[in-house]
């Protein structure tokens, strides 16, 4: 009942003029950055922060959620168009999405992708208003032993499931921990890491590691390859609508792709890449026409998108009812909710509700908008494409400057933000993945909190993490996941040996 | 099969340079006064932690580069090979950057950034790159910057106005 209401209220709140102003330049400058490709909903917010400063929290979460779902369809738009995906989760979609362009079915492609992105989000946005509660009241009995346990989990699903070895995953998420123990310890007043700099006394802001990672990496590893590689946009020719056919077979992938990604996105471990992935094998499993895959079968961009959308969606679960974020972008509005000096947990929903809610209904009411923003102006989006790589990157670099220098006034951090760009190059060549690097900086030192916590109230016995039975549980998935793929590879291992 | 062992070299370094970062941190860690009066666990068991993780992490992928490098664009046959010039016009103006922007401003020292970044990506018309440099240069610092209250400072063309 009390959800009911809150989510009511949510929604007058988030249907205020004011509130759907916002939302639509949200959705709208998301669409537009999703488009580019190589940038993503995680940067577009780092560059937005300091919106945090201007105007009240819910307006700022409405733009937040706004972008997140924004550029979720224009990296969807982008890889059915031109065949590189920006982010992982749109490989798949690129897969099939790109044969349909080619076949001159690119209408079609894009409409499935985005009324199931609507579809989805909905389904999504709806199982997040039902389970936020009752998440809750779980997370309620947790004590800081249990949070912590539940953090190291965290740490290494993330490692694992965003990128393709647990071990990069590992080196990466270290990183992040790292410069987030950059600065002044708060509880002991230590200067940490800082090597007498007084630029590092206040710590690293992580708007900087975003920008330098996401901005500059990406933007030097394309200018190391651009002279050899050609990128071709498919022109959208014949109709936008799908066929009775399309509709058909495309419906049921929606649905069982919300299903698929939801449930993914909203545990502990996130990431839009292995439901993405499961659902496009679900789709190529269940399909009438298995032979059309691999070369532009609707289901498969179809049921992919949809569980993008509704991991998004999911992702959010951890996010608002354990503070614990488990993609980039989620550690990002983290840090925001932390600039309003809010902490996200099981008290967010009691303390905060009526943010929560105008958040959820504003995701509810930015999937709308979207659906009636991507369709007809699908020929706009498509000409950002069409922007010289010269000045698109040249500009990029010039809205870095802006996000991080008008922050600080400080060279030291324009110094910074190249520095970690060049680690972000170097991360990119070497398959490192950056997203841990982002979820370490910001959880990092909540799970450091926790763990002070939970020894100073057990006195410094370590063994308060394997006496409570919820810390136990987690810390045994953790070690699991931690060991279950050196096992496998070294079974797999054994058995080619045997067999040879 | 050249191009195999120089993309193992290079995974080997990479390795032993995360190994070093953790070692490091390690010995940076340990240089902290373990406890404040009162606290349990003091300022230094986490950064100690984090720096074992890293070094455990750096030398196990050491193991890995060295017998089985795994797949990368460094280690790829058919990735076309690191192309440094434009690496290096790029790099040219970001340090350019960072050298004009408090002596001669945003807009002047971006303008220019910008100008390499577009020569970086093939962009030929200097005077083009630059003009559109120098109005986006504008009008952030008019219109994003103001909106979201970021004070970027004065500067030779900032100051005019």
């Amino acid at each position: 009942m009390g959800s009911l209401s809150g989510l009511l209220d949510g929604f007058a709140n988030a249907l205020s003029p004011m509130n759907l102003l916002w939302a639509l330049f949200g959705t709208t400058l998301g669409t537009f950055i999703g488009v580019l490709p190589g940038l993503g909903p995680a940067l577009t917010i780092a560059l937005l922060l300091p919106l945090t400063f201007q105007v009240d929290p819910a307006a700022a979460f409405i733009v937040f959620g706004g972008i997140y779902f924004g550029s979720q369809f224009g990296g969807s738009t982008t890889s059915i168009l031109i065949n590189t995906p920006g982010e992982s989760a749109s490989i798949v979609i690129a897969l099939e999405g790109n044969q349909m362009a080619r076949r001159g079915r690119g209408g079609p492609a894009l409409a499935t992708a985005a009324i199931g992105s609507f579809v989805a989000g909905t389904i999504g946005v709806l199982c997040l208003s039902l389970l936020a509660p009752v998440v809750v009241r779980v997370a309620l009995a947790f004590a800081p032993a249990d949070y912590f346990a539940l953090m190291v989990l965290s740490f290494v699903t993330v490692a694992a499931v965003l990128g393709n070895s647990l071990l990069r995953g590992l080196a990466s998420l270290g990183l992040g921990l790292l410069l987030g123990l950059v600065g002044v310890d708060l509880q002991s007043g230590q200067p940490r890491f800082t090597f007498g700099s007084l630029d590092l006394l206040d710590g690293i802001d992580v708007i900087i590691v975003v920008v330098g990672l996401f901005a500059v990496g990406e933007t030097l590893h394309l200018a190391a390859r651009h002279r050899s590689t050609r990128e071709e946009i498919t022109p959208v020719e014949g109709s936008l609508w799908m066929t009775a056919q399309d509709w058909a077979r495309s419906w049921k992938a929606w649905i069982r792709g919300a299903f698929i990604g939801f449930p993914l996105g909203a545990m502990p471990a996130g990431g839009a890449e292995i439901p993405t992935f499961l659902s496009y094998f679900v789709e190529k499993k269940l399909s009438k026409h298995p032979e059309e895959f691999g070369r532009g079968a609707i289901e498969g961009v179809a049921g992919p998108e949809a569980a993008n959308n509704a991991a998004g969606a999911g992702v959010f679960v951890p996010l608002l009812t354990l503070g614990i974020p488990t993609s980039a972008t989620a550690a990002v509005m983290l840090s925001a909710f932390q600039s309003y000096g809010i902490n996200p947990g099981p008290q967010l929903l009691t303390s905060h509700a009526d943010l929560v809610w105008t958040l959820i209904a504003s995701l509810y009411i930015g999937n709308v908008m979207l659906l009636v923003l991507n369709l007809p102006l699908v020929g706009l989006w498509v000409q950002i494409l069409r922007v010289p790589t010269p000045y698109l990157y040249g500009g990029i670099l010039l809205f870095a400057t802006v996000g991080t220098y008008g922050i600080s006034r400080s060279v030291f951090d324009l110094v910074l933000l190249y520095a970690v760009g060049l680690a972000g190059f170097f991360m990119r060549r070497y398959a490192f993945p950056t997203s841990p690097v982002i979820i370490g900086m910001i959880l990092g030192p909540l799970a450091e909190q926790q763990f002070r916590r939970a020894m100073t109230m057990s006195q410094g016995d370590l063994s308060v993490f394997l006496t409570r039975p919820i810390s136990l549980t987690l810390l045994v998935l953790a070690v699991i996941a931690l060991s279950a793929p050196p096992l496998l590879a070294y079974r797999r291992h054994r058995r080619a040996l045997a067999s040879a | 099969m050249s191009a195999l062992s120089l993309g193992r070299a290079q995974l080997v370094a990479v390795s032993a340079a995360i190994a070093a970062l953790g070692g490091g941190a390690v010995l940076v860690a340990l240089t902290i006064p373990p406890d404040a009066a009162g606290a349990v666990v003091g300022a230094r068991s986490f950064p100690v932690a984090v720096g074992l993780v890293l070094l455990s992490c750096g030398l196990l992928l050491l193991l890995e580069a060295w017998r089985t490098p795994w797949e990368c664009e460094a280690t790829d046959p058919e990735a076309p090979p690191l192309d440094l010039v434009p690496l290096a016009i790029l790099a040219a103006g970001m340090l350019v950057n960072v050298l004009l922007i408090k002596a001669a401003g945003f807009i002047v020292a971006s303008t220019l950034m910008f100008a390499f970044t577009a020569r970086a990506f093939g962009a030929r018309r200097l005077w083009l790159s630059l003009l559109i440099g120098f109005v986006l240069a504008f009008a952030t610092y008019y219109g994003f910057a103001r909106m979201l209250d970021l004070r970027i400072g004065g500067g030779l063309i900032e100051d005019l106005f």
